[in-house]
């Protein structure tokens, strides 16, 4: 079912004559369409109204992801892609390049992976995607061509007979690399992990939100980590803000929850969920402690603090 | 009073060299190291150093500050200049750093199959990259410049 949806502030009438034109255009394709205009800020609306409906796929125009200006004072699918509870469908309606995508089907995707527990998540999504629509994953690392051979090994160990992966690789800095690569060999989809993406949006080092502010085609970002407890899966955790502090909580296989404090015991910066290896591990001096916290690996002598120990 | 402020001032300098020494030698050993388990083994034990060197520059810090309020030093441009510089040098040489030593670290884990994260060729490059000559040259020539501020006090 294709949910069109509408955030306003004021003008309610203003809202639903957008939905009913949108509705008008959405129905020659879609058997089902629904409408719903929802009163708040609107990408609060958005995701809030994406995680009421349970939807598999969250889509938004462009508009304001590109240019420093934007980046710094945000907009509204640049704050939806940081909480997006669901994938996100990112469509570039702001470029030159909109109105000849417009109609088409994507017959190219770029898949942007590292052969970790969440790209190959993305992985197989894309592939779900390229079988219903005929586009074929391409599969995209970035970094030294030896090392990409590791990773389309590990893919293919993992996901796909090797046979059956088209792969390619650029060096230099990833998020460049693969925008360069997508626009230059005529892409019409990039897709990516969401992984680093909930972090927050002036996290301008991870490589989903750099792809997401450089692009120039459509970008899938599909939901490999979560944004907040109840969303994670048995055996999966995530760093979530709760009352402004960051917890490390992780679900058992058995689906107990277990809440750290997510600041690495050595130095105090917080740490991130490795979900190949289920450990938290600490960027700033390579600390690292197993799901339950305990310290497996130094500089740390000690396991990471309850979340009110930390706290006091 | 100023003496033993300016006693804990040159302790911290001598406990942040001392600390932070163990990084720097780390740093110029992995360039010609390449066998993975020792080059861990290198940047486990430079990051071990970092408690002591972090809290060695508290001490250097704030007995300097302290001593140049008992000195009335904070009248001459030289104590702002040495802070600043110290200041744009530490802003410095933790992305240079940090960074390098976070790349290499990662390359050199290993994949839950067992296979490498990164390939020799890939390491290889890292560890000869110029990244460790360009910090050596920030950090010590920056430290001199600041040393010759102390001693010289030129302003």
């Amino acid at each position: 079912m294709l949910l069109i949806a509408t955030a306003y502030r004021d003008a309610a009438d203003r809202a639903q004559e957008i939905l009913a034109t949108s509705a008008r255009a959405a129905r020659d394709s879609w058997p089902r369409v629904d409408v719903r205009a929802v009163r708040g800020e609107p990408a609060e609306a958005m995701v809030n109204l994406a995680r009421d409906e349970r939807a598999d796929l969250l889509i938004v125009g462009n508009k304001g992801m590109t240019g420093r200006v934007a980046f710094l004072l945000g907009s509204v699918p640049d704050r939806i892609s940081h909480s997006a509870p669901c994938d996100l469908l990112i469509v570039k309606t702001a470029s030159d390049d909109a109105a000849r995508h417009s109609e088409t089907m994507y017959r190219r995707m770029l898949v942007a992976t590292d052969a970790s527990q969440t790209s190959l998540q993305a992985v197989r999504r894309a592939h779900g995607l390229g079988e219903r629509t005929g586009a074929k994953p391409v599969l995209f690392y970035a970094g030294h061509p030896k090392t990409a051979e590791i990773v389309f090994n590990e893919v293919a160990r993992a996901y796909l007979p090797a046979g059956m992966l088209q792969t390619a690789s650029g060096r230099g800095d990833p998020a460049d690399a693969i925008c360069r690569f997508a626009q230059d060999e005529g892409y019409d989809l990039i897709v990516v992990g969401n992984r680093g993406m909930l972090d927050g949006r002036f996290r301008i080092g991870t490589i989903p939100n750099r792809v997401s502010h450089q692009a120039r085609t459509d970008l899938l970002i599909v939901k490999t980590t979560s944004a907040s407890i109840d969303e994670l899966a048995n055996g999966e955790g995530a760093v979530i803000r709760i009352g402004g502090e960051s917890i490390a909580a992780y679900r058992d296989d058995s689906g107990t929850v277990h809440r750290l404090s997510a600041r690495c015991a050595h130095m105090g910066c917080i740490v991130g969920w490795n979900a190949d290896e289920r450990t938290w591990d600490c960027p700033c001096h390579g600390s690292r402690y197993d799901a339950l916290g305990t310290v497996i690996h130094g500089p740390a002598t000690t396991g990471l603090a309850k979340p009110d120990e930390a706290q006091g | 009073m100023y003496s033993w402020v300016v006693f804990l001032h040159v302790a911290g300098v001598f406990g942040f060299l001392l600390a932070h020494g163990a990084s720097v030698a780390a740093m110029f050993k992995l360039r010609t190291e390449r066998k993975r388990e020792r080059i861990r083994t290198l940047i486990e034990l430079s990051a071990t150093s970092m408690t002591a060197f972090y809290a060695s520059i508290v001490v250097l810090l704030g007995a300097g500050i302290v001593a140049g309020f008992i000195g009335n030093w904070w009248r001459m441009l030289w104590i702002w200049i040495s802070l600043g510089l110290f200041l744009v040098i530490a802003g410095s040489m933790y992305p240079l750093a940090s960074g390098y030593f976070r790349r290499i670290r990662i390359a050199v884990e290993t994949r839950p199959s067992g296979a490498p994260m990164a390939s020799a060729e890939e390491i290889d490059e890292l560890l000869g990259s110029s990244r460790p000559l360009l910090v050596a040259l920030v950090g010590f020539g920056g430290i001199l410049v600041i040393l010759w501020l102390m001693i010289l006090k030129p302003f």
